[in-house]
């Protein structure tokens, strides 16, 4: 089969051009060499027709995951970076869905910080969307366990995605689900987790000693570790509030589900 | 011989704005097509309404990128995926595209035809038996619609379809609307086409819509269904029989009731042409 290989191969190269035939003299000579011609639709207006659907598809599906992005940065712009995306990283699954795991990085320099943040957090509602379930925890595990807790490590939620961002872009999301304008928020440092309740998405800002705290935990550090780690670069006056709200942080993720297990040593 | 499948009845490709209202409403309707790829994810929506739907209707599963036609080889981890949810889902059988998508580890995620040749046949039923007994269900493989010919053509595309799926041993899902789009677009009789498979292998049927270009026709899947489409469906129904027939949309998705609608038409002619 090695003709049809070397014929795929080409035709996949051409097919992935971001340059329309008219302007690639190889592409055109591809075409005329492999593809027959007919009156109503010549051999390069034949392989064209494809090469314009690999764009349209592939813009589409991104969109479809990025609708904020694409608010923000305005459809030509969203155009131009991804069409520079799919050219630098071609679709390498036969799933569609993992095409996009590289835009953020793939933006950065590219688009402004705001718009870079919009992406991760996108993406990390893809992520979230369909990630694992996971039955609730056992609440009378997390009671029995007392004072050994602070050695066991915790198991976040496979839809959760922690962020630390340089702007609330979150709040596009919002204004864009309530049919509002959506420009790109003024930075302001936001801490977001990304999780999925049950079936919805959902995400919510946190304290980033919180955060902080988490990152630890994802990380596989037992908790009393964590929380020394966290310590360890709290200011003075951080201290008491990491001490005095830990304890309600901890209810309030196995309550929301994003802590799903304990794992004692 | 070829395999036995049930005759079905009449079905509808299940997407997700109807998701919910499927669930709840349980409609009319006697089966769903679900595109294997939306459901080979680790959790969340897509496999909870996937077993709401099954604990009701029987479910076809539709894959839309094995790239059987593909000269790369099988990806191992994709076929995986496939078996998991054929165990999963237990369909009466399951299908994919004679066509190629990925070429040189690229995938174009599109439905590319092949070079018609008897040695390119040979090749894709190879590919088709792997498939098949990895999954250990039936297996069909569908007709794809083209705006592309080749020099190397040598077998007219009735003779091509029917050389892959006699040499594979398996079924053919027979899309009309897609034998109506490349008999346009390629200036052959769509109903020698239908008269030239091999009528006992077709497992299913396939209606969708599609779009005039002027100069070619494009299979968007985003229209009801044509009158010239529906008039070869009882073409087809009279050529083939009565065979389990479903409804595709997968653009400008309608109100669940437009696609029902169009169900009872296939349910209509189906009696009509093909009476039990
Ligand atoms: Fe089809």
């Amino acid at each position: 089969m090695k003709r049809l290989a070397e014929l795929q191969r080409e035709l996949s190269a051409a097919l992935r051009s971001p340059r329309p035939i008219w302007q690639d003299d190889g592409t055109r000579a591809l075409a005329d060499r492999v593809v027959r011609g007919q009156p109503r639709l010549s051999a390069a207006r034949q392989l064209e027709l494809y090469r314009e659907q690999f764009f349209f598809r592939h813009l589409d599906a991104v969109a479809e995951d990025f609708p904020a992005l694409v608010e923000a940065l305005g459809w030509d712009a969203f155009e131009e970076v991804t069409t520079a995306y799919l050219a630098a990283h071609p679709p390498t699954s036969f799933s569609l869905r993992d095409l996009a795991a590289r835009l953020p990085d793939f933006l950065e320099g590219r688009a402004a910080p705001a718009a870079v943040d919009l992406a991760r957090l996108e993406w990390a509602l893809v992520e979230a969307f369909d990630a694992a379930d996971a039955p609730p925890i056992d609440a009378a595990k997390v009671t029995a366990a007392g004072d050994a807790l602070d050695r066991a490590t915790i198991t976040l939620d496979a839809s959760l995605t922690l962020l630390a961002l340089g702007a609330p872009v979150h709040e596009v999301r919002e204004r864009l689900a309530g049919g509002e304008a959506t420009a790109l928020p003024e930075a302001r440092p936001t801490w977001l987790v990304v999780y999925r309740r049950e079936l919805d998405l959902d995400w919510r800002e946190v304290p980033p000693l919180a955060h902080a705290a988490l990152s630890a935990l994802s990380r596989g550090l037992p908790l009393s570790d964590a929380l020394d780690e966290v310590a360890a670069r709290c200011a003075p006056d951080e201290l008491g509030t990491l001490e005095a709200e830990i304890g309600g942080w901890f209810r309030q993720w196995v309550a929301d589900g994003w802590i799903r297990d304990v794992t004692l040593p | 011989m070829p395999q036995r499948v049930p005759d079905l009845g009449v079905g509808v490709g299940l997407r997700v704005p109807h998701y919910r209202r499927v669930v709840d409403e349980r409609p009319k309707v006697d089966w769903f097509e679900c595109i294997s790829e939306n459901f080979m994810v680790d959790g969340g929506k897509p496999l909870h309404f996937l077993d709401a739907v099954r604990e009701t209707y029987p479910v076809i599963l539709h894959g839309v990128s094995m790239n059987l036609g593909g000269a790369d080889p099988l990806d191992p981890a994709h076929l995986a995926k496939l078996k998991a949810l054929v165990r999963r889902v237990e369909p009466a059988w399951a299908s994919d595209h004679l066509c190629w998508s990925a070429g040189g580890g690229h995938h174009l995620h599109d439905l590319l035809p092949l070079p018609m040749t008897l040695e390119v046949a040979r090749h894709v039923a190879r590919r088709v038996r792997q498939v098949e007994d990895t999954l250990e269900v039936p297996f069909a493989i569908e007709n794809v619609s083209s705006y592309m010919t080749f020099h190397d053509d040598e077998l007219s595309e009735w003779e091509f379809v029917s050389e892959v799926v006699e040499a594979a041993d398996c079924g053919l899902l027979l899309d009309v609307n897609n034998v109506f789009v490349s008999a346009f677009n390629h200036g052959f009789d769509a109903r020698a086409y239908l008269d030239g498979v091999p009528h006992e292998r077709v497992f299913q049927m396939h209606l969708a819509g599609h779009t005039d270009a002027g100069t070619h026709l494009l299979d968007t899947h985003d229209h009801p269904v044509r009158d010239e489409v529906w008039e070869l469906y009882r073409h087809a129904c009279r050529r083939v029989g009565r065979r389990a027939t479903s409804i595709e949309r997968d653009d400008h998705i309608p109100e669940l009731e437009e696609l029902l609608a169009e169900a009872e038409i296939v349910r209509r002619l189906r009696d009509e042409e093909a009476p039990r």
